[in-house]
């Protein structure tokens, strides 16, 4: 054998070696959920105003005169200023741990921060500071697909982070879901061996430990309502009230407790419209410090804000898994005159609605990923889909006087609407996720 | 309809090769054999659930298991059958297709392909080397993954020897590689997994056995 040829009888050695492996990778996305704890000292550190930042998930918005406030979801708040709804200006960002929901009455912004109600002087939106915080006497909460408590005993928050996860694993092309070691692949012969087998190889998995995934019910949109002198705040299973009498000093009030799973909360003429998971309550709150429930109206199991206008409620209802619960989506439309007896007057099958807002009688629908949906709403019994603007990621929706706010995963939308079937687009404040 | 039956007729004999062997220029090869190649497995996998620590959905699973590379990095081996036929332009260039079916430990592919073999040597001689060479798409078979699996691109370049037993009839002995593609989309809950897509490249030697006629 002479040089050449065992050079070649190397190389097909080498390349042997090096390309007959199997060579398998799965790529996994998934939510994954990181644990946390926050220490009480550190959440209560004075909240300062910091630069303007971009939008990553945003959450809930709020409108106060020329100011536009976005909830940056457990991070902080977005202060806009939208004087011109055409050209929107970030102004600061307040970062508040655990933050969800605000609402402001005057220059006093409230917002939750896990167990805490902090009350913000916005006089100077550019450089806003802490004036005081009392507790909510909530100690946990559910936000998204995460929840949150409070341990007393340890002055810790517990709470974790949701990522969505990209990840390239290497693995072994299944090879070991085979009982036996065999020169040949058994499942030859069919797929009963590797079908036993799988069912061994799980068994000997799922003793290992914990996997119940850190998941919760679906989100929700406003869970603050500062009506008067008062803040109307709720959680899973209760209505709050805080006294804002003095805006700078936020006094807690009396507690009702509530019984289903409390998604929204909606004020409207002295009344509040709370939307839950099974139904919806209407209380009276002529007496805002005594709210009186007046009525409770019932609806299959699903998530659903709502809206009121004149003599009539309009709900979506969302059976997502999300909702761990039904399966029907649907838009309600309730007869209100009577509010000790809500009647439905229709209920209408809509795909996938998230947050709705009414500005008679044109119903705006978010539908999440699946647009936003003008509809008509003139003749309660008989809606009528007018348009649908299926390029807008759309959760929740404020309409005011000749704008409409979108918010969704992606961004801020604002539009005018001169006609209400159509909209035009003002501006847009892009939201980018941090992964 | 005469015509149909006589196709058929005609279609195998050419295929057998019996009836008039001077003139048929169709030829069948039949070979099995393994296709062995081996796995590198990581050691461990990124991360997992340890304890409420991260979590990571399964490769093979729905449902929310542990994954975790059970198998050490060993060879594999996998039955491979194939049917190459062929039309015989002449010696050294026979165009044909290929079907048969390879297993991959738990995977079952058809493969159908469609290849090139021929003669390496000039004159006719008991003992004839050949090269074949071939590319086509492996189609999922049965598996417990059913219709999560997909199957894949490949292609297979060999060489062999023929050894003459008649005037058409030989035995075959071939090696070469193989490189297959497949892939595994897993089932998830759209909630906490979002998507399980697995890659699957089995480069491999092939080793087959077979006769021709």
């Amino acid at each position: 054998m002479d040089t050449k040829q065992l050079l070649i009888a190397c190389l097909i050695a080498i390349w042997g070696l090096t390309a007959c492996s199997d060579k398998c990778e799965q790529t996994r996305v998934y939510r994954k959920y990181t644990p946390l704890q926050v220490k009480l000292t550190d959440l209560r550190q004075p909240v300062k105003s910091t630069a303007p930042r971009g939008l990553e998930e945003p959450g809930k918005i709020y409108v106060k005169d020329s100011y536009l406030f976005i909830i940056e979801t457990k991070q902080g708040i977005h202060v806009i200023d939208n004087t011109d709804p055409a050209n929107p200006r970030p102004l600061s960002f307040i970062p508040v741990p655990g933050t969800v929901d605000l609402a402001v009455r005057d220059n006093i912004l409230y917002a939750d921060s896990y167990i805490d109600l902090v009350a913000l002087d916005i006089s100077n939106p550019t450089t806003v500071r802490e004036v005081s915080r009392i507790q909510t006497g909530f100690t946990s909460g559910l936000v998204g697909r995460t929840n949150w408590s409070y341990n007393p005993a340890n002055d810790y928050i517990s709470d974790s982070k949701e990522e969505v996860v990209t990840e390239v694993v290497k693995t072994d092309c299944e090879s070991n879901l085979n009982i036996v070691p065999y020169p040949f692949a058994i499942p030859w012969f069919g797929w009963y061996y590797s079908y036993a087998a799988f069912d061994l190889s799980s068994a000997s998995k799922s003793s290992i430990g914990q996997i119940t995934p850190n998941t919760g019910t679906g989100g929700s949109t406003a869970r603050f309502a500062a009506v008067g002198d008062n803040l109307y705040v709720v959680n899973q299973n209760s209505l709050q009230l805080i006294n804002i009498a003095d805006p700078a000093h936020p006094q807690r009030g009396a507690k009702a407790q509530l019984n289903w799973n409390v998604e929204t909360i909606f004020p409207y003429r002295q009344k509040l419209f709370i939307g839950t998971n099974q139904g919806m309550y209407i209380y009276d709150i002529s007496q805002p410090a005594d709210p009186k429930l007046l009525s409770s109206y019932d609806h299959i199991r699903a998530c659903d804000p709502v809206v009121v206008e004149g003599n009539y409620a309009y709900i979506t209802l969302r059976g997502t898994n999300a909702c761990r619960t039904g399966s029907s989506d649907l838009l309600e439309i309730v007869d209100i005159s009577n509010l000790s007896s809500p009647k439905r007057v229709v209920s209408y099958p809509l795909e996938n609605p998230y947050g709705l807002a009414i500005n008679y009688p044109t119903l705006y629908v978010g539908r999440g990923g699946k647009g936003l949906q003008v509809i008509d709403v003139t003749d309660p019994v008989n809606p009528k889909i007018q348009r649908t603007y299926a390029e807008v990621n759309a959760l929740d929706l404020i309409p005011l006087n000749k704008t409409l706010l979108v918010i969704g995963t992606d961004g801020l939308y604002q539009y005018a609407y001169s006609q209400s079937a159509s909209l035009q687009l003002l501006s847009k404040i892009s939201a980018k996720k941090p992964y | 309809m005469k015509l149909l039956p006589q196709i058929v007729v005609l279609l195998l004999l050419s295929l057998s090769g019996r009836a008039q062997p001077e003139l048929s220029h169709w030829q069948t090869d039949i070979t099995f054999g393994v296709q062995a190649g081996k796995v590198n497995t990581e050691s461990s996998p990124n991360s997992y659930w340890a304890g409420g620590g991260d979590f990571i959905a399964p490769v093979y699973q729905p449902a929310y298991y542990y994954y975790y590379p059970v198998d050490a990095t060993r060879n594999r081996y996998g039955l491979s059958i194939q049917v190459f036929e062929g039309y015989r332009l002449n010696h050294w260039l026979i165009p044909g297709i290929t079907a048969g079916v390879d297993w991959y430990d738990n995977t079952q592919l058809f493969p159908v392909a469609i290849g090139v073999r021929g003669d390496l040597l000039k004159n006719e001689r008991r003992i004839m080397p050949f090269y074949s060479l071939e590319s086509g798409y492996g189609f999922r078979g049965f598996s417990y993954h059913g219709n999560q699996l997909h199957g894949g691109w490949s292609w297979s370049p060999g060489v062999g020897i023929r050894i003459k037993t008649g005037n058409k009839t030989a035995y075959i002995v071939s090696v070469g590689y193989k490189h297959q593609e497949a892939k595994l989309v897993s089932p998830t809950d759209g909630y906490t997994t979002l998507s399980l897509i697995e890659t699957r490249r089995y480069n491999r030697l092939f080793f087959r056995m077979g006769f021709s006629f």
